[in-house]
């Protein structure tokens, strides 16, 4: 069975309009005749779901993650999970019980890998949840949507990811469009990773130049094909967005021009009346 | 005492960076300050303070280590370490054990997984402190993650650690401008901090993300305003946001095209006469106001 | 009691195959003995013996790997070899997992 063609939308700076790219992308392919599946995989703020008018009610999975518990009986006190935690997430007062810092620990389990006694035991615990959206015959949204207050929020893009490609699978999708958070830290390199093909979502400011190299870095790095879509495209200099393209030997295969009425559309969630 | 501001939003391109760099701008002419960008991922600070790209040190750092597999010490080739790695960052290929770079966090777990020492942790170089003193004579200090790297949230408390070193005891003011989201970056951004200084605009988007930093906000038990920009893109959600949050609200920015033009020429909001420098005038007095009871009257 | 595991090599420390049809050898232990012993595979070399088949006539009852075609499940099926689902390591690890009861079946 083939492989259905994952395409990720990305930017690096925020605010360029990733979001605003993908669902407009998804509008294009769908009414070119192609079913299209968007994942959302900006899990700590995603918002695509509003963008298309929708609501998160449909729980499709959740996603876990495992964190340490202590069993008192076999805990000797010794410190070293205290010590071995690499983000100091372990707090234990001396002659006491090693007490952990949820807020801290990313759940790497070398706690429970470093104690003697086997006294920590790792425990699932949620860290988010899958949505479902089917918005029309051919087109549907997966959001991953993380806990807040999480140190570590990628699996949960993984999550998404994994539960994205068998929906599309099951139901014969064409075509996955990807939405990633801004930057590009771990969760954003969760989203890229192994996908057919990257946008690179830029605006003509040298903010978004600056970012847009720091993006095209990490595709490089991630030996990835890329374009560059040039959002807000009739204000500010493009110049150095032509460079930076120029310089990664990529190509500005879209242009959403500026406009007032876009940004007016957006703020009022009717995305789905420009005409574009 | 030096009190310590982040700016942050949730949302990205609500105009955290602008507002951090304006803001520093109108606080640098009666007060001593520290500026520090731990927008690490994709830091534009300078750029919105109009800065040129050239900096009197430039640092790099290593706060991650990663694993160094000795294949040659592994005799049974076992699951463990494919098994064991919480974020699966490790698969046997063609008889050697390998390590993923871009989906080890560097934890440093697998060590711990095999008693033969077949894995050994050795420090990477993950990102760079840049410093320089700007036009107006404040320091500001960048914080850069080299794409692809791990380790954020470390590099944004190294960053700051830098910006505390060079304040001096007559300075007053720490400004700190966060990363969009809520994850572990923003989580150390906003550590320790007195003020937290939400911006949004009126988009259901941003709304959404603002209650979702809120979260973050809360939990830490810090004192906020939220400052509304591009204000007239829907003055409906405008109102309603400014209900929302009414007690904490510290005002609103205009939305003007021609800050595209002035930023492309790396020129500051702050030294042109657009209508929005007296809105960011405003925010600008309502922070002293509620930092000091007493905010400095007085030229420098 | 004889296991198969498909193999890119022929040593005991070598890693499990990812493809069965195209692991260059098909290694058989023989837990009474405690020896291994190392066939080219058939399907892979192109030949005309059938792997099922050909295990079958060695007098394997169990197979220890990644996954299978469905030709090859209904014949191992039918011969009442029992499946397991391997661990990503080497055959040697894999045995040892298997002895201990760690192994998942595979298709069950």
């Amino acid at each position: 069975m083939s492989r259905i063609k994952e395409i990720a939308v990305t930017g690096g700076k925020g605010g360029t309009g990733k979001s605003t790219a993908t669902i407009l992308l998804a509008k294009k392919f769908f009414q070119a005749g192609k079913k299209v599946l968007v994942v959302d995989a900006d899990v700590e703020c995603p918002n695509d779901y509003l963008l298309l008018n929708q609501s998160l009610s449909t729980v499709v999975e959740k996603a876990y993650a495992q964190f340490p518990t202590l069993d008192k009986e076999k805990c000797r006190q010794c410190g070293l999970c205290t010590e071995a935690c690499p983000n100091n997430a372990i707090f234990q007062a001396p002659g006491e019980y090693p007490v952990f810092n949820y807020d801290l620990c990313d759940g790497c389990g070398t706690c429970w890998n470093v104690c003697p006694y086997g006294a920590i035991i790792p425990k699932k615990k949620e860290i988010g949840k899958i949505y479902k959206n089917d918005i029309k015959e051919g087109f549907s949204l997966i959001t991953g949507a993380a806990k807040p207050i999480l140190e570590e929020t990628s699996p949960v893009v993984q999550k998404a990811r994994e539960v994205a490609r068998a929906y599309a699978q099951e139901k014969g999708f064409d075509l996955i469009l990807i939405d990633t958070a801004p930057g590009t830290h771990c969760s954003v390199i969760r989203a890229l990773m192994n996908t057919d093909l990257v946008y690179a979502v830029t605006e003509p400011t040298p903010m978004g130049a600056y970012d847009l190299d720091l993006i095209l870095d990490l595709v490089k790095k991630l030996d990835l094909k890329a374009e560059v879509v040039l959002n807000k495209a009739g204000v500010g200099k493009r110049e150095k967005i032509e460079k930076v393209v120029r310089d990664y030997k990529l190509k500005i295969t879209e242009e959403i021009p500026y406009s007032k009425k876009l940004a007016e559309l957006y703020s009022r969630n009717k995305l789905s009346e420009f005409k574009y | 005492m030096v009190k310590k501001i982040a700016i942050s939003s949730g949302k990205g391109g609500v105009g955290k960076s602008m507002l951090t760099a304006n803001l520093a701008l109108f606080f640098a002419q009666k007060y001593n300050i520290v500026a520090v960008d731990s927008d690490v991922d994709a830091p534009n600070l300078s750029l919105w303070l109009g800065e040129e790209n050239k900096w009197s040190d430039k640092e790099t750092i290593s706060t991650k280590k990663k694993p160094q597999v000795h294949n040659d010490k592994c005799d049974d080739r076992c699951s463990k370490c494919p098994e064991q790695c919480q974020f699966k960052a490790m698969s046997w290929e063609n008889n050697e054990l390998k390590v993923n770079r871009f989906l080890c966090e560097g934890c440093g777990a697998c060590q711990y997984f095999c008693p033969d020492g077949v894995i050994e942790m050795k420090p990477v170089n993950n990102g760079e402190i840049k410093i320089k003193t700007t036009q107006k004579g404040f320091p500001l200090v960048v914080g850069q993650l080299f794409p692809g790297e791990t380790g954020s949230g470390e590099v944004v408390t190294k960053v700051k650690e830098k910006g505390s070193e060079l304040l001096a005891e007559e300075d007053d003011l720490m400004l700190i401008d966060s990363s969009p989201g809520t994850g572990c970056s923003v989580i150390a951004a906003l550590r320790d901090v007195d003020f937290v200084v939400l911006i949004t605009e009126p988009t259901p988007s941003a709304y959404e993300d603002l209650r979702k930093v809120l979260e973050v906000v809360d939990h830490f038990n810090i004192p906020f305003g939220v400052v509304i920009n591009k204000a007239d893109l829907n003055s409906k959600l405008t109102t309603k946001i400014k209900k929302d949050y009414q007690d904490n609200f510290l005002g609103k920015i205009g939305y003007e095209e021609k800050v595209y033009e002035l930023v492309s020429n790396f020129q500051p909001i702050f030294e042109s006469d657009l209508e929005i420098k007296k809105d960011i005038k405003n925010i600008f007095n309502q922070i002293t106001n509620k930092l000091w009871s007493d905010p400095k009257r007085k030229e420098k | 009691m004889k296991i198969a595991i498909p193999v890119n090599g022929q040593k005991k420390g070598d890693l499990v195959a990812p493809h069965f049809g195209r692991a260059e050898n098909l290694m058989v232990y023989d837990d009474q003995k405690k020896t291994y012993k190392f066939y080219e595979n058939p399907e892979a070399a192109g030949k005309e013996k059938y792997p099922p088949d050909f295990l079958h006539e060695k007098g394997v009852t169990a197979v220890i790997c990644f996954g299978l075609g469905e030709k090859a499940i209904k014949k191992f099926n039918n011969y009442g070899v029992k499946l397991y689902h391997a661990k990503q390591g080497s055959l040697h690890h894999n045995l040892e997992e298997l002895k201990k009861g760690n192994l998942d079946k595979l298709y069950s």
